[in-house]
């Protein structure tokens, strides 16, 4: 069953990476929602046939279906939190660039002065 | 054709936050014939009013941004006057000296490289505490490892770029991770670059305004995530 394991592993570290590294562009972001939409119809589907969820864990070889519900929610809740923390990297990027430009903008309305008389002697 | 030269063509930025006691004296000792822009990252202890009585060029950002953006904002503000050739990005807490300036910018014109960044490991490291020490040879470590580009001293305040150095450098992370980022960039935009012996004292003063070590973690975790999952 190790290989089950290995393969699961490997799937959802390589959807992370490819939804972090394309996390602006439309197409990674259709896929969220579509993902979303799966693991609407997922959890609907699971609390109608709750047996349904452990056959799922034990062909995984994860064991109950509650442990492979506390592994999915962990894997989501990880990605969750590095997507918020570089959607708010970026954000910041996004003030620092205005700061940036309205300080540039007031230093050369108040250094102008101080130029102009550099330049005349 | 006018061969007069409009400014100096020497700028030091030095990024400045809550600097009031000693930003004015560390201005007063740079030679009249360097221009001087001083970043002011949102200071609340008057950095900002103890500036505006000194001959440096002032930018006030509106709110505290960190000291790699105070960086970028002075990169973007030099690169706007036309006589500058060269940028020298200085502290503000006086712990760099002039002589290494000189020598560094003389360096610089001698081997037209792009950029002479300073080394403590190659000059000196006056009252430097020995966990510091440490610690930044680990960061040299992780950053030789990480970027290609070979260093003794990689987290040092005190460079000189050339203007297509200044030009080209476009600093993302706001806080302390840029001294890494600025390695980086020298490498992915293939910038010439060498290094100088530099003395850096270490007052009280300097001692309590630095870096504490274990931010050290919060930079490497940034500088791999960008890696992984790009900017």
């Amino acid at each position: 069953m190790i290989w089950a394991q290995v393969v699961f592993l490997v799937i959802v570290l390589g959807m992370s990476v490819y939804f972090l590294r394309n996390r602006a562009r439309a197409r990674a972001k259709a896929y969220k929602k579509l993902a979303l939409l799966i693991f609407v119809l997922v959890s609907i589907v699971t609390i109608l046939f709750p047996d349904l969820l452990s056959g799922v864990a034990r062909l995984l070889g994860i064991g109950r279906g509650a442990d492979l519900l506390l592994y999915g929610l962990a894997l989501t809740m990880l990605f969750q939190m590095l997507n918020n923390y570089l959607k708010d990297k970026e954000s910041s990027y996004t003030i620092n660039q205005l700061a940036r430009r309205l300080a540039i903008l007031q230093a050369n309305q108040e250094n102008r002065l101080t130029d102009l008389q550099d330049v005349d002697h | 054709m006018a061969e007069r030269t409009l400014g100096p063509e020497t700028y030091f930025v030095i990024p400045a936050f809550n600097e009031g006691g000693a930003i004015s004296d560390v201005i007063s000792s740079i030679p009249v014939e360097y221009g001087i822009v001083c970043v002011d990252d949102g200071s609340s202890d008057g950095t900002a009013a103890e500036v505006a009585r000194t001959r440096a060029l002032l930018v006030r950002h509106p709110i505290n941004l960190g000291q790699g953006a105070a960086l970028q904002t002075g990169f973007d503000f030099a690169v706007q006057r036309p006589s500058m050739k060269y940028v020298v990005t200085f502290d503000a807490d006086g712990q760099h000296r002039i002589e290494d300036v000189v020598a560094m910018l003389d360096l610089i014109k001698q081997t037209n490289v792009d950029v002479v960044m300073g080394s403590r490991f190659l000059g000196g490291a006056i009252n430097m505490p020995p966990s510091k020490r440490i610690i930044l040879k680990l960061a040299v470590k992780f950053s030789n490892l990480s970027t290609g580009v070979r260093l003794t001293d990689t987290h040092n305040g005190l460079r000189v770029l050339n203007r297509h150095a200044v030009e080209s450098i476009h600093l993302r992370m706001a806080d302390f991770a840029h001294a890494s980022e600025i390695v980086d960039q020298i490498h992915r935009h293939k910038l010439s670059y060498t290094e100088a012996p530099v003395t850096i004292v270490y007052s009280d003063y300097s001692r309590a305004k630095g870096q504490s070590l274990i931010n050290a973690i919060n930079i490497a975790f940034d500088v791999i995530l960008t890696k992984v999952v790009g900017t």
